[in-house]
């Protein structure tokens, strides 16, 4: 899947992906809530959530036992429909899904003992 | 106010600057990275407070002594533009070997920006390291 749709869409979903991995690393559960939309779904190999409630749990249960994290994303593709951009691009607030692909990277430092990396995860961006 | 503001070919050319740094430092590339900065710009980090470009070009030739390779991975996670000048938080991952040991950084810089001689420059770079392995 390559780069499609308008260069201004693309730069919005680019900054969306600025924005959650900024709330990441500063955790900051308030930001990374608001990046995906009220259905928005977040699944991995360790939880599947959808809508905010369910978000905002998992964030809490993982934060339990982290006391920073590091996260990077490499965004590989992007497919926008432009008819259905939104009026002013803002990041967690489009109106129609849009889909990228990208791949990341979490360092992520637990509580009480060693520092551990996962690479190499990937996820789907949060869509309304 | 939104973590990304102001016209967006200014917050596209920013993000620019803040891959050729990226890439500079990824190739060990002293004139490119020096580029990246305003004449009288500062960077801080726990190691040294300098300022203008023979100071920045010192520090750089100081780091390189004991590295001899870098990668580095700069991530925007907010700008914002006001006419000629910005603020942005850009969180990197660096990994270098340093007299032969292998050593990862996951760090952020807090940055001031200006736009000098018609194009992008950091004005302030602020190193706050997050997890060092």
């Amino acid at each position: 899947m390559p780069f499609t749709g308008p260069l201004e869409d693309r730069l919005a979903i680019r900054e969306l992906y600025g924005t959650y991995a900024d709330a990441s690393w500063r955790g900051d559960r308030e930001l990374w809530l608001s990046t995906f939309a009220a259905d928005g779904r977040w699944s991995s190999h360790l939880f599947d959530a959808t809508g905010h409630d369910a978000l905002a749990a998992t964030w809490d249960g993982l934060w339990k036992d982290w006391a920073s994290v590091a996260f990077l994303g490499e965004i590989g593709a992007m497919a926008i429909d432009g008819d259905m951009a939104p009026p002013a691009p803002t990041p967690g607030r489009w109106y129609r899904p849009k889909r990228a692909q990208c791949s990341s990277f979490a360092a992520i430092t637990p509580m009480r003992s060693q520092s551990w990396a996962a690479n190499g995860s990937s996820r789907t961006a949060p869509t309304q | 106010m939104s973590a990304f503001s102001g016209p967006p070919e200014d917050r596209a050319a920013i993000r620019e600057l803040l891959e050729t740094y990226a890439d500079a430092a990824s190739r060990i590339d002293k004139a490119q990275w020096l580029d990246c900065w305003a004449p009288d710009a500062e960077w801080i980090t726990s190691h040294a407070q300098v300022r203008g470009h023979d100071e920045l070009g010192r520090t750089w030739d100081d780091l390189f002594t004991d590295m001899d390779a870098m990668i580095f991975f700069a991530m925007p996670g907010a700008i914002q533009v006001a006419g000629d000048t910005a603020t942005a938080r850009c969180h990197v991952r660096e990994i270098a070997r340093i007299g032969g040991k292998v050593m990862k950084f996951a760090a952020r810089y807090d940055d001031d920006l200006v736009r000098h001689d018609g194009r992008w420059r950091f004005a302030r770079r602020t190193y706050v390291m997050n997890i060092a392995e």
